[in-house]
């Protein structure tokens, strides 16, 4: 199985915007992906600098950015790069 | 407030748009447009049109600005104006909740419902067991009869498919002091004569129609033009940012604020007078004393339970002997209480030493706008020094435990803890005045976990404890 990584930022944009909320995909995420998947908190990634990636709360999932990260939008990340596209 | 939901979002996106302009100097120039910048003509409506999203957006700006919704007199007047008002002004006034109309759903009034789940079956049981003879069988299914029905919730019980639901209204449903109703139209406002300022209705309304009377932009105009600003941090706002606290100390300090000082400092203050006044209470035959820091419990003894007034202790709370210390310390100064609570606006304007409370998601808006990230900001430390158990004071039980570090011993202390302030434990409380009790102190905490669990805050409360626990290991 595929390596996976998750960076989910802790700069203040994205935590004002709930970026903590999505950790919480650690415990939401199926059986296959456990050993799979690596969460990781990241220091701030700076897309809210550059105002042109989309919004706060920002999440890199195998280096692709997901602006106004979700646990759904993330969970569906996850899928896709798993399912090789 | 919950972090992921979109209701929240919104109002937090405003918030730091808000402040933005306000830093920018030009909040009565860009507050109108910033209407149409949120909800731009061609997209998707949450509610029935764009046109009704930007009208609910410009009186989230009005509670932004610290309007209330319901002081609207002319539809006609601009946000311009209405921010024109909050540059002018040096008073807050009361009440510190606003209930928004247009946004408010006017959801239909709590009732039973039968789902498509129900398989019509022969056993009935709704059907046999309804008192009132609501349940009747129309196409395999049973339907009730709302002119009958009294919402006793009998058939939901015994149903064995699980087919009925009840359908709350939410900020009813939240509200443990029926302090919430509906209007002529529908739409619910605030009974300030029941009101504990708890924030639960704000919380649980899926609409977000319930909104605080924010004085961020008071707090950022006096920032922007240099006046002398202390910030008094609650001790639970030590756990809401994802830094070391002295790296949010300095963030504070680099949003333009003169002074941090904790309100942990105030916290030992009122631990040590808390106990002294125990020891004297308790010996001279009080059955037990309840602790005194939290705003809403103290309005709901107030409002719902005036015969548990005498048993609270008469110390004052730590954001009350930080807003004085501050003032003895920093002479001029404008104190603003950072922290997770609602109920403190309240507690704030009925006292002096306290002029402005933001919530910490406030106080994140702020940094947001300033473009400043905490976990790169140079840590800071402040010359005053609290107690590890005042540090404490924010998670449940630690009123207890800071008052037991300041006993002298001559008297034991039997301590009950209130955590969550429910109907369940508002009746607790209400029966403890007459009843026989095996405890001498309570602490009553109206949040559960604690102040980290209040509505102002930005991490769960487990997060938030267990990085105060970080900070402040010994």
């Amino acid at each position: 199985m595929k390596k996976i990584t998750v960076e989910i930022c802790t700069g203040t944009t994205c935590h004002v915007m709930g970026s903590e909320a999505i950790m919480e995909i650690r415990n939401m995420l199926s059986e296959r992906y456990k050993e799979s998947v690596e969460i990781k908190a990241t220091s701030c990634l700076g897309f809210c600098r550059e105002r042109q990636a989309g919004e706060a709360p920002f999440v890199k999932v195998n280096g692709r950015i997901v602006p106004e990260a979700s646990l759904l939008k993330v969970t569906q990340m996850i899928d896709e790069i798993e399912r090789g596209n | 407030m919950l972090s992921d939901n979109n209701a929240s979002k919104i109002i937090k996106k405003l918030l730091v748009e808000t402040a933005r302009l306000c830093f920018e100097g030009r909040l009565e120039e860009g507050i109108d447009r910033l209407v149409i910048d949120t909800i731009p003509k061609k997209s998707n409506a949450n509610r029935c049109c764009v046109h009704k999203d930007r009208a609910v957006i410009k009186y989230r700006l009005m509670a932004i600005l610290g309007h209330s919704a319901e002081e609207e007199e002319d539809e006609l007047k601009r946000l311009s104006e209405y921010a024109g008002q909050t540059l002018q002004r040096e008073e807050i006034s009361e009440p510190v909740l606003t209930v928004i109309d247009e946004a408010c759903s006017a959801c239909p009034a709590g009732r039973h419902f039968v789902t498509n789940v129900c398989r019509g079956c022969v056993a009935r049981p709704c059907m046999v067991n309804c008192p009132k003879d609501a349940i009747q069988i129309h196409n395999g299914r049973a339907e009730i009869d709302e002119d009958k029905c009294v919402n006793c919730g009998i058939c939901l019980k015994v149903c064995p498919y699980n087919a009925i639901v009840e359908i709350p209204v939410p900020c009813e449903n939240a509200c443990p002091v029926g302090a919430i109703s509906k209007d002529e139209s529908g739409k619910e406002q605030i009974d300030y004569s029941k009101c504990i300022f708890c924030g639960r209705c704000m919380t649980a309304c899926p609409f977000g129609a319930i909104m605080e009377r924010s004085q961020i932009i008071d707090v950022a105009r006096k920032l922007a033009e240099g006046r002398k600003v202390a910030a008094l941090t609650a001790p639970s706002a030590a756990g809401q940012f994802p830094c070391e606290f002295s790296q949010l100390k300095g963030a504070i300090l680099k949003a333009g604020f003169s002074e941090v000082l904790e309100v942990a400092e105030g916290a030992d203050i009122t631990a040590k007078k808390e106990a002294g006044e125990f020891e004297e209470k308790i010996s001279e035959g009080q059955k037990f004393m309840t602790s005194s820091c939290c705003p809403v419990y103290k309005e709901a003894a107030k409002k719902h339970i005036p015969e548990l007034c005498e048993f609270i202790s008469d110390t004052p709370t730590p954001m009350e002997f930080a807003g004085r210390k501050a003032k003895e310390k920093y002479p001029g100064c404008t104190a603003v209480f950072i922290g997770p609570c609602i109920a403190k606006r309240q507690e704030a304007l009925e006292g002096r030493s306290i002029d402005h409370v933001l919530t910490c998601e406030e106080l994140g808006a702020i940094l947001v706008a300033k473009d400043i990230f905490v976990r790169e900001t140079e840590p800071a430390e402040t010359p005053g020094q609290a107690s590890i158990e005042a540090r404490k004071f924010g998670a449940s039980g630690g009123v207890t435990e800071a008052v037991k570090a300041n006993l002298s011993g001559n008297i034991q202390i039997k301590p009950e803890l209130i955590d969550g302030l429910d109907n369940k434990n508002i009746k607790k409380l209400a029966d403890i005045c007459t009843g026989k009790t095996n405890f001498n102190f309570v602490e009553v905490m109206n949040c559960k976990g604690g102040c980290v669990g209040g509505p102002g805050n930005l991490s769960t409360p487990a997060r938030a404890a267990k990085r105060i626990e970080k900070t402040f290991e010994p």
